[in-house]
């Protein structure tokens, strides 16, 4: 019965995708100069340059999203008119192969750097001096070059890395999953910009370590000491001089709007069902991209049952606090859980990550994030149970002889743990849901590796609907998970 | 075994007003003795017992368990408590385990007792309160007296020196109260000692070797049920025990109500749960209303129940006549024969007032 449900489910899913056919656009007017523009829409990333020149502009409407996969599903859903971005990242293939065609390029050029902390000057002249040796060698010329006119990013060639490098690993946060700034083919990076970060290495004997932060993240991720070196196309402006110490300009980037090219035969995003099996093999297969899916399912997997351990153990302290006779005791519990009530999952997140926790890695803060709010469900839950059960039982305890941890261990935990299963399958759903928000901080779980396969194919529909399935099926297996543990926990404790 | 000195006990309500519900309690308790704690409700019956065994701490006095008090602040109270059974009202039995489970639990988590021989010993005490059948049985499947007994078997198996019985029978349907009854009178008989807070009378008159009776929150009087029941010294005491219920009639003529007569009797059985009788009096009150007093107007009748002894009788009286009405006809003689075939006793007696006949009906 269940699994008739679910496949009804996907059934109607696909016939919704596939039926509401939206390739009913009118035919766009062209755009070729500013004032094609005027009234359209045009999106760019959030925090980026573009977005602050042209705040002050009158003649179009500014969306901020927060990557270019997202910017480009939207153009080809029509949701957006043009999108502002760097010109170095798209390629005639790149164009084609998403049926968009560069409009005209922005007056202004951008020069690129690379960006540390205030503190970190060395780091910020040795590049200086890595990248002067690399200009008069004429070295630098050829790497741009061969990127800027590559057609099949993954053929490019890439200098070897030597793994034997013997200094403390160089972390760089970067935005771009785009090829060809920054991208990922399996386990490796390959990339303009990593060409040149991986050579500045191996000049100052450093392995680099590459953490994706989305734009608007890498300036406090820098600040905060979080990353050693910021990437990503970060053009030089008079702010980011205040705060942090900017090497040399390695590459001049122009700004270009870019459209919808109706020439090209391209599909909105939804695919019939037939073209399900080639996005399959495009999404999945290809460049074994499953293997992004099968790392984020494995760090997906580690938060949400790391912090369901902690959480409980820590929610166990909690429900101690809670039901205290000591008056500070039960405050203190109850000022911990309203706190964290107020506060949205992601800020919790940041707060940790960017404040408290500063020396943890990522996933550390995850879990510490989500056994925190864990622990708190996990002690509501519970004391609702055990009030739910009532005082007839504990009183009865009592009177046998029982102290009143036994009391709990034998006769009123077993009792409200039945009692609560229901909820705590829910609270442990819901966990697993909020999970996917970690991608803001440099952890790559099962959302932010649909993200990376998104950047890669520029598609929206067959990666959203399979991590959709994968959750789906985590949630269900989560509840007989529980079921299990339940029976077991209420086994034993006799 | 356990003696109580001025006890006092003051609940102070979340409004500051403070309830003296025990007022400088003292009295003694021997091994193997049974007492019955009577009283109206709030006299303080079930606070006296729970206050035994800590679950309510005295405001002062002591408790001498064995010559120490246990009142006293530091005393180990979960050990005292293993040796102190206690049976509530509610039941209580653990209702994630069966009855076995129940009934083991404390022995083999307490005392450390193998499950094996926990299980063994449960077996014999379940078979003794008659529940050994249903050993797998869950709570919620069973009745409010079965759930009783298996409650009472849970305190036996940790060999308690004394159980604590706050009001038994109470929650209990009517049908079901003799068997928890038996099964308490069966633990008298072994020579437990035992304190049983009941407002059932006769249940404390029946089981008792001594009754405590109380009244906002002292001892007024105690003694032997016998003393108690029958010699009390103290009005209040015998304002409580000898509680007359009393459903009166007052015919004038001949054209009375029979059938209103009839249901009020129904109702009045069916509310002090002596709906047994009801047919028997109903019988009486045709025979003599209607055949052998069908003479006499006025006529005063009326139903009476003395809780303690459940005596139910019938007062029949006419004013202002000094001799017998029943010495008459052979009618009326052999109709009286039938109502002494249904009644238990007939007592026939002039008064001040008029002639009285009183009919007992058990």
């Amino acid at each position: 019965m269940k699994k008739l449900y679910i496949i009804l489910l996907f059934i109607a899913i696909g016939l919704i995708a596939c039926d509401t056919d939206q390739n009913t656009q009118l035919p766009d007017e062209e755009i070729t100069t500013f004032e094609d523009l005027n009234g359209k829409v045009v999106g760019t990333i959030t925090g980026s340059s573009f977005e602050i020149d042209m705040a002050g502009n009158s003649n179009f409407r500014i969306v901020r999203q927060p990557s270019l996969s997202d910017l480009i599903a939207s153009l080809r859903q029509g949701r957006i008119d043009a999108i502002l971005y760097d010109e170095v990242c798209f390629t005639d293939s790149t164009l084609r192969q998403n049926g968009i065609k560069m409009a005209f390029r922005t007056e202004e050029s951008y020069p690129c750097v690379f960006a540390c902390n205030k503190s970190n000057q060395d780091l910020v002249n040795k590049f200086n001096e890595f990248l002067a040796k690399l200009k008069s060698s004429g070295e630098l010329t050829s790497i741009t070059k061969k990127w800027q006119e590559a057609t099949d990013y993954s053929k490019v060639p890439m200098p070897p890395v030597s793994d034997s490098l013997p200094g403390e690993p160089l972390v760089v946060g970067t935005s771009y999953t785009t090829a060809p700034i920054s991208f990922m083919i399996g386990d490796e990076w390959h990339g303009f910009e990593i060409e040149i970060l991986n050579r500045f290495g191996e000049y100052i004997g450093r392995p680099v370590q590459y953490k994706i932060l989305d734009f608007a993240a890498l300036v406090p991720a820098i600040q905060s000491e979080k990353i050693d070196m910021a990437g990503g196309v970060l053009f030089r402006t008079s702010e980011r001089q205040k705060t942090l110490a900017l090497t040399d300009i390695y590459y001049h980037s122009h700004g270009a709007f870019f459209v919808r090219d109706n020439s090209y035969a391209v599909s909105t995003g939804k695919p019939s069902l037939s073209d399900i099996k080639d996005s399959a093999q495009n999404n999945l297969v290809v460049e074994n991209r499953w293997v992004f899916l099968a790392r984020g399912l494995k760090v997906t997997l580690i938060i949400t049952l790391l912090s369901m351990f902690f959480g409980s153990i820590l929610g166990i302290g909690l429900l101690a606090m809670r039901r205290s006779q000591r008056l500070w005791a039960r405050k203190t519990a109850s000022i911990y859980s309203s706190i964290l009530r107020g506060i949205p999952m992601v800020v919790l997140i940041m707060i940790l990550f960017y404040i408290v926790l500063v020396g943890f890695n990522g996933i550390g803060v995850a879990v510490a994030a989500f056994t925190m709010t864990f622990a708190s469900s996990f002690s509501s839950t519970m004391d609702n149970a055990l009030n739910a059960v009532g005082n007839q039982q504990y009183e009865t305890g009592e009177a046998l002889g029982f102290t009143r941890v036994q009391i709990f261990r034998y006769i009123t935990g077993p009792q409200a743990l039945k009692r609560a299963l229901p909820q705590f399958k829910g609270e442990a759903v819901s966990l697993i849901k909020n999970t996917s928000v970690v991608g803001y901080v440099a952890i790559q779980d099962l959302t932010r590796a649909c993200d990376m396969i998104r950047a890669r194919t520029f598609e929206a529909f067959f990666p959203l609907l399979f991590i959709t399935l994968i959750y789906f099926l985590l949630a269900w297996l989560m509840g007989k998970f529980l079921d299990l543990i339940f029976k077991i926990a209420i086994k034993y404790s006799l | 075994m356990i003696s109580i000195r001025h006890l006092s006990k003051t609940f102070v309500n979340p409004d500051g007003s403070h309830l003296d519900v025990l007022k400088d309690v003292s009295c003694e308790i021997q091994k193997g003795e049974v007492i019955g704690i009577i009283g109206p409700s709030g006299c303080g019956k079930s606070t006296l017992l729970r206050t035994i065994n800590l679950m309510t701490r005295p405001t002062s006095g002591e408790i001498l368990f064995e010559g120490e008090n246990i009142a006293a602040k530091g005393y180990p109270i979960n050990k005292l408590r293993q040796r102190m059974g206690m049976v509530f009202q509610t039941f209580n039995l653990f209702e994630h385990l069966n009855v076995l489970e129940n009934v083991t639990l404390a022995p083999m988590k307490l005392k450390g007792v193998g499950r094996a021989e926990a299980e063994k010993e449960a077996m014999t005490i379940l078979h003794k309160v008659g529940m050994d059948d249903k050993c797998t049985a869950m709570p919620a499947d069973l009745s409010g007296g079965q759930k009783q007994r298996v409650a009472i078997a849970r305190c036996v198996a940790m060999h308690p020196d004394i159980m604590l019985f706050d009001e038994p029978l109470s929650a209990l349907d009517p049908s079901m109260v003799g068997e928890v009854q038996t099964v308490i009178r069966q633990l008298a008989n072994e020579g437990m000692t035992m304190l049983i807070a009941t407002h059932k009378l006769k249940f404390a008159h029946d089981m008792s070797s001594r009754i405590l009776f109380m009244k906002e929150g002292r001892i007024h009087e105690e003694g032997t049920p016998k003393q108690i029941f029958e010699n009390p010294v103290h009005s209040a005491t015998k304002a409580f025990v000898q509680q007359i219920y009393q459903l009166p009639f007052f015919i004038e003529t001949q054209d009375f109500d029979i059938v209103e007569m009839h249901s009020q009797m129904l109702r009045f059985c069916n509310k002090y749960n002596i709906a047994h009788i009801i047919e028997t009096a109903q019988q009486i009150i045709n025979l003599m209303v209607l055949i052998v007093l069908s003479d006499y107007r006025p006529l005063t009748v009326r139903l009476s129940y003395i809780e303690q002894v459940e005596r139910v009788s019938m007062d029949f009286m006419i004013k202002d006549l000094f001799v017998s009405p029943i010495a008459g006809n052979e009618l009326v003689q052999s109709v009286m024969n039938d109502v002494r075939v249904l009644s238990k006793e007939i007592i026939e007696e002039p008064t001040k007032l008029g002639f009285r006949i009183k009919i007992f009906l058990n």
